[in-house]
């Protein structure tokens, strides 16, 4: 016999039953939403890790390449090659890199290279007519003074270029002019340290004749400057001897990423002129 | 016997309507409060890690062609108060800075900020943070205040060498020689013969 008592008792259990199971199925989903933020949290911080690694090593090889070319026109003959202090292990470079990065990210940044291929640099005044051979063209570099109706001109198996200076602070190439007294006109590249205020461009496209496989190159003319060549196994017939000396054609380096979620270190050969060996 | 089962039947259709009840008040008052992932943090994450890549790859895409250089260079060495080429807007360092349309007009990475963040309602600084003496000192190209607390950063390093030339007047050396005072903020701070000084450019975007 079921008194009206006990099964006020049995109904107060059902009720305390119902709502300790619905908590305990609350309780399951809080712990799976933490669960899923605190992963959800921890992937976007991995991922933008990954993602700043990518661009500090895009950056060093940039900066490296960048530093080698630069080191290859301006060390001269008299340096000795072997010590290259912007960019070896002691350099400046890799120090002062890792100053900066490590004063706004939570990185450490190391970088060590080294040089692994020679390139024959050439430098010589721009007089009479220069014929150069050579199996890689890695940079050819005419640094030119401004003067009244003068001009150069470069000849290549396919291509040729007329760079003509008509007066003392500016050049002209096909109707681009650059306004500038001692401009340099990078002849792979196209780049000029100057840029043309109208049509860069369209100089860009006119100044860029020469590929890295162009065995032969002539340049005559009357501008007064100096050449710069680098390139691999070069032969350059010229009125006057000019200078050379060893150059840096590709780097090996060694660049370590370290932050609290992502470290990796890269061990790579970097080109400086191109990805070609 | 059959009106026990009944009953029975009945408590358990209570009970279970009871809980239900209980659930969905829980349920709707922990929506008022921020727990859920989707409510809380990926969304708002999401955003913002678009907004950092945005930044960066503008970055990254300006200095393809040294132009986030030519950048860094554009100074005035006249007495022009306009140190930054065609700056106008008094920056918090005494310096006058770009608006953001000035920004476009003088750089890539102005046009794309402009066109990607300024045109879509936020707000950005650029900062140059470089080595000065052993410390480091920013100087702005574009200052729109206090960045808010949900800012997101990006940066890239610039490096400047001895030999480049400062944009907006072309026949000086950015490396100071005597004769030549150009107030340029950024100074040599390498003992090597051909880097300058190292450059980072951030972009805050909130």
């Amino acid at each position: 016999m079921v008194t009206p008592n006990a099964r006020r008792n049995r109904g107060q259990v059902i009720l305390i039953g119902a709502i300790t199971l619905a908590f305990i199925l609350l309780g399951i989903v809080v712990v799976f939403n933490g669960v899923l933020y605190t992963e959800t949290l921890s992937e976007s911080a991995t991922s933008q890790s990954t993602a700043d690694a990518e661009v500090v090593e895009q950056e060093v090889e940039r900066n490296l390449v960048e530093i080698a070319h630069r080191w290859n026109l301006e060390t001269g003959p008299e340096t000795n090659p072997s010590k290259f202090k912007s960019i070896d292990n002691s350099g400046e470079f890799a120090y002062q890199y890792r100053n900066t990065t490590a004063n706004s990210r939570s990185t450490i940044v190391s970088i060590e290279s080294n040089r692994k291929d020679t390139a024959n640099v050439v430098r010589n005044e721009t007089s009479g007519s220069v014929n150069i051979s050579s199996d890689r063209v890695g940079s050819f570099v005419l640094d030119l003074d401004a003067d009244s109706n003068d001009h150069i001109g470069v000849k290549t198996s396919n291509s040729s270029v007329t760079i003509n200076s008509p007066d003392s602070d500016s050049f002209n190439i096909n109707g681009c002019e650059i306004n500038g007294e001692d401009v340099r006109f990078d002849l792979v590249t196209g780049d000029t340290n100057i840029r043309s205020e109208s049509c860069d461009e369209q100089l860009k496209k006119d100044l860029s004749i020469i590929n890295n496989n162009d065995p032969e190159i002539t340049f005559s003319g009357d501008l007064v400057g100096n050449y710069y060549i680098i390139a691999k196994n070069m032969t350059v017939h010229s009125p006057s001897s000019p200078e050379d000396w060893e150059g840096i054609w590709s780097l090996e380096a060694v660049i370590t990423y370290k932050s609290s979620d992502v470290s990796f270190q890269r061990d790579d050969t970097i080109n400086v002129y191109g990805d070609n060996e | 016997m059959t009106g026990n089962t009944d009953r029975g039947q009945a408590y358990t259709l209570e009970g279970f309507v009871s809980a239900m009840v209980v659930l969905m008040a829980v349920l709707f008052a922990l929506q008022s409060v921020v727990i859920t992932p989707t409510s809380g943090g990926l969304s708002d994450r999401s955003v913002q890690a678009q907004l950092q890549q945005e930044a960066q790859d503008a970055l990254v895409v300006s200095d393809q062609d040294g132009n986030l250089s030519e950048t860094i260079r554009n100074w005035n060495t006249d007495d022009d108060p306009e140190k930054f080429h065609k700056a106008t807007v008094p920056g918090p360092d005494g310096n006058r800075t770009y608006n953001t349309t000035e920004f476009a007009d003088q750089s890539r990475l102005g046009g794309i900020l402009e066109q990607r963040f300024a045109d879509n309602g936020y707000s950005y600084n650029v900062e140059l943070i470089y080595e000065n003496d052993g410390e480091f000192n920013t100087t702005y190209l574009v200052y729109q205040g206090a960045p808010s607390p949900d800012a997101v950063t990006a940066s890239y390093v610039v490096t400047l060498y001895e030999n480049n030339i400062l944009t907006a007047d072309k026949s000086k050396q950015i490396e100071l020689t005597e004769s030549e005072d150009h107030d340029y903020p950024i100074s040599h701070e390498t003992d090597t013969e051909l880097v300058y000084n190292i450059v980072e450019v951030r972009v805050i975007v909130w």
